[in-house]
C-alpha cells in the first residue's frame, strides 16, 4: 500500500539497513525489526518515557520518532548500554539502591541517565530531577531511583534517617 | 544480616539482599508479553463501544474484511455458543448476576466495552481495519451518578428491577445496640464522603498471546496477569475446555496493582481467534484502551453517623456506602465494598457498628480491586471523622485516637465483621498506639505544633499536618503452593504458585529457602508464572505472597531438610538425634563426618537403588500453606503540607510512614512497597481522576489527561517500622504491598484540612485536590 | 496506538518543501513532539508529512544585525544550552528550561512549538513578549503579535512553511524570569508568565511581559510592563506590577481549569516570574 523507505542507522554499534513504511515508529523498528525488545512502549504518546533511547547522544522518545527519521543516526538502546560487558555504574546503582521493581520503565530510565552522565559526569540535583521527571514509574515512588541517580552521578546518597 | 540461627552463616531473612531479578532487567533482557512473538503471529484489535449505554442494532464487518491484511472478524453472534460469561468470584448468595460477556451481547453498558474483534497480519493494519466494522447503535440514557443509579429511573439490567446488585451487611451488636448507643451519645456526627474514580495504570498495559499447538491441540495463553492459575481455571470454564488442555504463562509482568487481578474479554477472544486461524494471536492493549478497558477503582460514597460520649469515646458507627461498580460484576466486584464496610473502624474499638454497603451498577468501566481495594476509602472516612470529632471536642488529635485504639492487651480481637472470600476479621498482633505515637513524633505533631502553625500563618504560610492510622487485611488465603526440589548437584529449585509482577519474589523466596537449608542464595532458583511448570497456585494480590507463598516455600524447604537428615542418618548409620543441619549439610555432632545437600540429593535420585528405611526417592517436598485466618498489618501515615493560598498549590513537605508487617524478609523490598504505595495514594489525592461527562463519556483518555506523579511531585518518604509477627504462619510474615496506598489519602486530606482550618474548610472527599479545587475552598478576599 | 498511513517526503531545499506542501493535507514534520502524539492516537488526519529536518540551513542559530536567528530545525535542547541564546534572549532560555522534558526537548524545535500554538504552551508567550518575527518562506516576516490566531492556528498559510524565528538581541543588563502553575509540577501550565527585564543604573529601562494559558492565544501584558518601567528594580515595583496584572486581562480559557481560577492566580504567577527575573528585588519584597 505504501512505499518502503530505506533506513541506514547504527544501533548499539552495529550498522543496520532496513526498508520501512513511512509510518513505522522508531520504537517498532527497534523492537519488531531488530528484536531489541528492551525498549518498552508504555503509553505510545510520549508521556511515560519507557521507550527512551539515546540518539546521537541525546535521550529521545522512540515512540515520537518515525523510523525513517533515524536514518543516518546512531542509536543506543538499553541492550547497548553495557553491551556484553559488566553492567554500568548507572545500572549498578539501580541494583544497589533497589531502584526498580517491575522493571518496565527501567530501560528508559537507564538510557536517560546514561545520556545525562555521558554529557555531564557531575550533573546538578536539578539536572537529575529534570531528567527523571521525563519518566513515569508506578512502582518505586521514585525514592530509590533518585538515590540511584545520585550514586551514579557521584553525589552523596541521602540515608533517610527516621 | 545480623541474626545467625545456625552456624556461622548470616541469615538472609531480615537483610536487604540486592534483588536477583535486576541484572537481567537492567540489560533490557526482560520478557514481557509484548516482547513475545511466535512465528506467524497475527494481531488482534478490538472494536469498542463509543457509547455508555446503547442497544446494538447491527454489526457490519464487510468493509473490515475487505481491508488489506485482515484475516477474521468476530462478533457476538459468532461466539455466543462458545464463550460463557466472565465469572465473578466474589458474589454474595443474593447478588444479582450482572456478568459481562467477551463481546457485548446486544447491549453496551460502558464506553470501551468490546463489541467486535478482528485480526490482521500486523498491529498497524489491525488498527487501520477498526473503522471498517460498522456498528449501528440505538442510544439509551446513561447512568453516571451514584445517587441517580440508586434511584433507579434508568436501569442497566431492567430484568432485575434495580441497579443495586448487592447489599453487604455488617452488624456488630445489632440494631437495638445501635439505637441505644445513639440515644445515649453526648455527640452525634453525621457526614457524607465521596471518593473518586481511579485507574491503577501499571506502566505495562495488559496484553495476550494465544497459540494452539498443532500437534497436541493444547492452548497456550501468555498473558500479563497476577494470577495465571486462576486464569487457566476461568478460561476452562468459559470455553468449556479441560484445564489439562490449557497452559497459561505470566511472563515478566510490568506492574499490576489489581488491574491484572481480573479475567478479561481479550483473554477469551485471542484464544477463540487462535483456534479458528491456527495461528498465534497477539493483542497488546494500548494506553487509550487501558483507560477504559482495564478495571477502574475506588469510586464510593459513604454516609456515616458516629456516636461519641462526652469524654471522646466513640461508642458506635452507623454507616452506609455505595460503590459505583460500573457496568458489570467483574472478577472481583464486591471486594472493595466488602473491605470498606468490614474495615471502616480501623484500629478503633467502637463496640457497636452497623454497615450496609451497596454495590451499584453504573454506565462506567467495571470497577475492581486496586492496591488497598476498599481500605483507602475506609481510612479516609474514619480518619477524617477522628479529626472532625477532635476539632469539635477541642481534643488533641493523637490523644483522641489513642483513647479509642485497641491496645496490645486487647489482641487478638474479633471485630465481628467479615470480608468476602477472606473470612472473619480478627485482628492478630500489633501495637497500634506505639506506631501512631512514633509517626506523630517524626512528623512533628507535638504539643508545640499549634504554636508553630500559628507563627507560620502569621507570615502567610499555611502549613498542615495530617495523620491516618490504619489496620489492613493482608495475607489472605485460600492457600499458596510451593515445591522445593534439590537436584543431584545439590542445586535447589523452588516452584511457587504466587506469580509476581515486580515484588521481587525471586529474591525473597530465595532468602527464605536459602536460610532454611543454610545454603547460598545463588544455589536457589525460583520458578513461577507457568501453569505447566508450577502445577497449581493462586497468585499475587491482597498483600499475600510473602506471607502465604513465602511460608509455603519455607515449609517445603523445611520438609526437604528433615528428609535429608533422615536419609543421612541411614547412610551414615547414625542416630538422627546425633545429627544437626549446618552449612547446607547433615553434620554429625561433635565429629567431622557430614553429608552435604548435594551428596544427599545425589543419593536420593531415581538412579539409585531403593533408599534405606523405605524413604521415597528424591529430595523434594510439596507444601501448601493454607491460611487459617487473615493477618492484619498496621501503620500510621503522617503528612506535612504547605498550601499556597494565592494559587491553591499543595507542597508536600514531609511524609512519614511507620508500619508493621510482621517479620520482614527484605527491608529494602518492604520499604519499596511502602514508597510506591504512598505515591499512588498521593497521585490519587492530588491529580489522578477519571471524570465522566453526563452522557457517560470518560474524560481521561491517556496519560496526558490522567496525571501520574513524577519525581518532582513527591516528597522524600521517611519510614520506620515495628515487627509484630503473626501467629498465622510459622515465620511471622504479614503483607506489605498495599499499606502505602491505603494510608496516603487520609493523611494528605487531613493535612490539607489542617492547613486550611482558618478558612473553615470542611473536607469530605479525596479530591483530587488540584490547585483550582483547593483555591475554590479559600474565599478570595481572605487569601 | 499506531499512526495511520501517510505519504512521507524529505525535501532538501525550501522550494522543494513548498512544492511538497502544496498537496492537500500536507503537514510539516520538524521535531514531531507535538505531532507524533496526535498521529499515534489518530487524532489528526495527515495526507502527507513533509520532513524538513534535512533542509540545509534550517538549523542556523546565529546573531545577525541585532537579531537572534533560530532556524526551523533548531532543537529546544540546543537553544537551551546555547550561550548565544542565553545572551541574546534570556527569556527564551528561562522558558525552555520549563518546556517539556529533556527527552522531548532533544527533538522538539523552538519554531515548531510556535507553529503548533497550543494555548497552554510556554514558547508562544516568549515570542510575543520579545517581539519575535516569524520568517515565512516566500512571504513576509510576521510579527509575533500578528502570528497567533485561534488555538492551534497561526498566520502560516496552508501549504506554507515557517523557516525561522528571530528575536531582538537583548541589551546588556537584561534578565529573565519565567513562572508557571500547572495541575502538577511538570505538566503543561494552566498559567505561565515570562518576563524579560533590562535594568540600568538600578532602574527598569525595558520590560517585556507576556502570559500564556489565559486565552486562545498568548497575551502581552502592557499594563504590567508600564508598571515596571522607570521604577527601581525592587519589591514595590514587583508588587505594583502584579497588581497591574489583575486588571489587565480577563482570562476566558477553560482548558483543564476554570477561567476564574486563571484570573485569581495570574498576579501570583506574575510576581513569581518577576521574582525569578529580579531575585534580589524579590528578596526585598519578602
Amino acid at each position: 500500500m505504501s512505499e518502503l523507505l530505506p533506513v541506514v542507522l547504527t544501533v548499539n554499534g552495529v550498522p543496520h539497513t532496513a526498508a520501512v513504511p513511512p509510518r513505522l515508529l522508531l520504537a517498532d523498528l527497534l523492537r519488531e525489526h531488530l528484536g531489541l525488545t528492551g525498549t518498552h512502549l508504555g503509553c505510545g504518546h510520549g508521556t511515560c518515557g519507557s521507550c527512551t533511547v539515546v540518539l546521537d547522544g541525546e535521550p529521545v522518545r522512540s515512540c515520537l520518532m518515525l523510523a525513517v527519521q533515524a536514518d543516518g543516526s546512531s542509536v543506543t538502546t538499553v541492550e547497548g548500554v553495557a553491551g556484553d560487558g559488566p553492567i554500568t555504574p548507572v545500572q549498578q546503582a539501580i541494583n544497589d539502591n533497589h531502584g526498580m521493581q517491575c522493571g518496565f520503565c527501567t530501560p528508559g530510565v537507564v538510557c536517560s541517565l546514561t545520556a545525562l552522565l555521558d554529557a555531564d559526569p557531575a550533573p546538578s540535583d536539578e539536572a537529575i530531577t529534570d531528567t527523571l521527571d521525563g519518566h513515569l514509574c508506578r512502582c518505586t515512588g521514585y525514592q530509590n531511583i533518585v538515590k540511584a541517580a545520585r550514586q551514579a552521578a557521584g553525589r552523596p546518597v541521602p540515608e533517610v534517617a527516621p | 544480616m545480623t541474626v545467625t540461627p545456625t552456624g556461622a552463616r548470616p541469615a538472609y531473612v531480615g537483610g536487604s539482599v540486592k534483588r536477583r531479578e535486576d541484572p537481567r532487567l537492567l540489560r533490557g533482557r526482560g520478557r514481557y508479553v509484548a516482547d513475545i512473538r511466535p512465528a506467524g503471529t497475527v494481531h488482534m484489535a478490538i472494536v469498542r463501544s463509543p457509547h455508555a449505554h446503547a442497544r446494538i442494532v447491527g454489526v457490519d464487518a464487510s468493509r473490515a474484511l475487505a481491508t488489506p491484511g485482515v484475516l477474521a472478524v468476530l462478533t457476538w453472534d459468532d461466539i455466543a455458543d462458545q464463550a460463557g460469561p466472565i465469572p465473578c468470584i466474589d458474589l454474595y448468595p443474593d447478588s444479582l448476576p450482572t456478568l459481562q460477556t467477551a463481546l457485548a451481547d446486544g447491549v453496551v453498558r460502558y464506553v470501551g466495552q468490546p463489541v467486535a474483534a478482528l485480526v490482521a497480519t500486523d498491529e498497524y493494519l489491525a488498527e487501520d481495519a477498526l473503522d471498517g466494522v460498522e456498528v449501528t447503535y440505538q442510544r439509551l440514557p446513561a447512568v453516571v451518578d451514584l445517587d441517580e443509579a440508586v434511584a433507579g429511573h434508568t436501569l442497566l439490567y431492567p430484568e432485575h428491577g434495580t441497579n443495586v446488585v448487592t447489599t453487604i451487611a455488617q452488624d456488630v451488636g445489632g440494631d437495638a445496640a445501635v439505637d441505644a448507643a445513639f440515644a445515649a451519645a453526648d455527640h452525634v456526627y453525621t457526614e457524607t464522603f465521596t471518593v473518586h474514580r481511579y485507574v491503577p495504570a501499571p506502566m505495562e498495559t495488559r496484553g495476550v498471546v494465544a497459540e494452539i499447538d498443532p500437534v497436541t491441540e493444547r492452548l497456550t495463553l501468555i498473558t500479563s496477569t497476577q494470577f495465571p492459575h486462576l486464569v487457566r481455571g476461568f478460561l476452562s470454564g468459559v470455553l468449556g475446555l479441560p484445564e489439562s488442555r490449557i497452559r497459561v504463562i505470566a511472563p515478566d509482568v510490568g506492574g499490576g496493582f489489581g488491574a491484572k487481578c481480573e479475567f478479561y474479554c481479550e483473554e477469551i477472544l485471542a484464544p477463540l481467534f487462535a483456534m479458528r486461524l491456527r495461528r498465534p494471536v497477539k493483542w497488546i492493549e494500548d494506553r487509550r484502551e487501558h483507560m477504559v478497558a482495564s478495571s477502574h477503582a475506588r469510586e464510593q460514597k459513604h454516609s456515616v453517623r458516629v456516636a461519641v460520649s462526652a469524654d471522646g469515646t466513640v461508642t458506635a458507627v452507623d454507616a452506609r456506602s455505595w460503590t459505583s461498580n460500573g457496568a458489570a460484576c467483574c472478577t472481583l466486584a464486591t471486594t472493595p465494598a466488602s473491605i470498606s464496610s468490614a474495615m471502616l473502624r480501623g484500629p478503633y474499638r467502637i463496640p457497636v457498628y452497623r454497615a450496609r454497603a451497596h454495590c451499584v451498577t453504573t454506565n462506567k468501566t467495571p470497577l475492581a480491586v486496586y492496591r488497598g481495594a476498599g481500605h483507602p476509602q475506609a481510612v479516609l472516612v474514619m480518619e477524617r471523622m477522628m479529626d472532625i470529632i477532635a476539632a469539635d471536642l477541642g481534643r488533641d488529635r493523637v490523644e483522641l485516637r489513642l483513647q479509642n485504639m485497641i491496645t496490645p492487651a486487647e489482641l487478638p480481637n474479633d471485630r465481628g465483621t467479615a470480608i468476602v472470600l477472606a473470612g472473619q476479621v480478627v485482628y492478630d498482633t500489633g501495637d497500634y498506639g506505639a506506631v501512631l505515637r512514633r509517626a506523630a513524633g517524626m512528623i512533628g505533631l507535638t504539643p508545640d505544633w499549634a504554636a508553630e502553625q500559628q507563627r507560620e500563618r502569621a507570615r502567610g504560610r499555611y502549613l498542615g499536618i495530617g495523620v491516618a492510622s490504619l489496620v489492613e487485611e493482608t495475607a489472605i488465603g485460600p492457600y499458596e503452593s510451593a515445591v522445593v526440589r534439590v537436584d543431584g548437584a545439590g542445586k535447589v529449585t523452588v516452584l511457587t504458585g504466587s506469580s509476581p509482577h515486580g515484588q521481587g519474589h525471586v529474591t525473597t523466596f530465595s532468602q527464605l529457602v536459602a536460610d532454611e537449608l543454610d545454603i547460598d542464595l545463588e544455589d536457589v532458583t525460583v520458578l513461577h508464572g507457568d501453569t505447566d511448570v508450577v502445577a497449581e497456585g493462586v497468585g499475587t494480590f491482597a498483600s499475600r505472597s510473602a506471607a502465604i507463598g513465602g511460608a509455603a516455600a519455607r515449609s517445603a524447604a523445611a520438609t526437604v531438610k528433615e528428609k535429608a537428615l533422615t536419609l543421612a542418618s541411614h547412610l551414615l548409620e547414625i542416630d538422627p538425634a546425633d545429627l544437626e543441619w549446618r552449612d547446607g549439610a547433615a553434620v554429625v555432632r561433635g565429629a567431622s563426618r557430614s553429608m552435604s545437600l548435594a551428596e544427599l540429593a545425589g543419593a536420593a535420585t531415581a538412579w539409585n537403588a531403593p533408599l534405606p528405611g523405605g524413604l521415597d526417592w528424591n529430595l523434594e517436598a510439596t507444601h501448601r500453606h493454607q491460611a487459617p485466618g487473615i493477618a492484619f498489618s498496621h501503620a500510621t501515615h503522617a503528612a506535612k503540607v504547605a498550601v499556597d493560598v494565592t494559587t491553591g498549590e499543595i507542597d508536600v513537605l514531609d511524609y512519614v510512614v511507620v508500619h508493621d508487617c510482621g517479620t520482614v524478609i527484605n527491608p529494602s523490598i518492604v520499604e519499596g512497597q511502602v514508597h510506591g504505595g504512598v505515591v499512588q495514594g498521593l497521585g490519587g489525592t492530588l491529580f489522578e481522576e477519571v471524570p465522566y461527562a453526563a452522557d457517560g463519556t470518560p474524560l481521561a483518555r491517556n496519560l496526558a489527561d490522567y496525571l501520574l506523579p513524577t519525581v518532582s511531585d513527591v516528597p522524600v518518604i521517611r519510614t520506620d517500622s515495628a515487627e509484630s509477627p503473626t501467629p498465622l504462619n510459622p515465620y511471622g510474615m504479614k503483607g506489605a504491598g498495599e499499606g502505602g496506598a491505603t494510608g496516603a489519602p487520609g493523611a494528605l486530606v487531613n493535612a490539607l484540612a489542617d492547613a486550611l482550618a482558618p478558612f473553615g474548610v470542611h473536607l469530605t472527599s479525596d479530591g483530587p485536590w488540584t490547585p483550582d479545587r483547593v483555591l475554590a475552598l479559600i474565599p478570595e478576599e481572605q487569601a | 496506538m499506531k499512526p495511520p498511513h501517510f505519504e512521507y517526503r524529505r525535501p532538501s531545499t525550501v522550494p522543494e518543501a513548498l512544492a511538497d506542501l502544496a498537496a492537500p493535507g500536507a503537514r510539516v514534520l520538524a521535531g514531531g513532539q507535538s505531532l507524533l502524539p496526535l498521529l499515534n492516537q489518530r487524532l489528526v488526519d495527515v495526507g502527507r508529512l513533509v520532513d524538513v529536518n534535512r533542509i540545509t540551513g534550517l538549523d542556523r542559530l546565529t546573531v545577525d544585525d541585532d537579531r537572534l536567528h533560530v532556524g526551523a530545525t533548531v532543537r529546544q535542547a540546543t537553544a537551551l544550552r546555547s550561550p548565544v541564546v542565553a545572551a541574546a534572549a534570556p527569556l527564551l532560555v528561562a522558558a525552555l528550561a520549563r518546556t517539556g522534558h529533556p527527552q522531548v526537548r532533544s527533538r522538539g524545535t523552538v519554531l515548531g512549538s510556535l507553529c503548533h500554538h497550543d494555548p497552554a504552551a510556554e514558547l508562544p508567550a516568549v515570542a510575543l513578549a520579545l517581539d519575535a518575527g516569524i520568517v515565512v518562506a516566500d512571504g513576509p516576516t510576521v510579527p509575533a503579535a500578528e502570528f497567533f490566531g485561534a488555538a492551534f492556528e497561526t498566520a502560516v498559510p496552508a501549504g506554507g512553511l515557517a523557516v525561522a524565528v528571530t528575536f531582538p538581541v537583548a541589551p546588556p543588563g537584561t534578565r529573565a524570569g519565567f513562572a508557571e502553575i500547572g495541575r502538577k509540577a511538570k505538566d503543561l501550565p494552566l498559567v505561565a508568565v515570562g518576563a524579560q527585564i533590562t535594568v540600568a543604573d538600578g532602574r527598569i529601562v525595558a520590560a517585556r511581559v507576556a502570559a500564556t494559558g489565559l486565552a486562545a492565544h498568548p497575551q502581552r501584558m502592557t499594563a504590567t510592563e508600564q508598571a515596571l518601567l522607570g521604577n527601581p528594580a525592587d519589591g514595590p515595583a514587583i508588587a505594583a506590577a502584579a497588581r497591574a496584572a489583575t486588571g489587565e486581562i480577563d482570562p476566558d480559557l477553560t482548558l483543564r481549569a476554570s477561567a476564574g481560577y486563571r484570573r485569581r492566580v495570574l498576579p501570583a504567577v506574575v510576581r513569581r516570574a518577576l521574582d525569578d527575573a529580579l531575585p534580589t528585588a524579590g528578596a526585598v519584597a519578602a
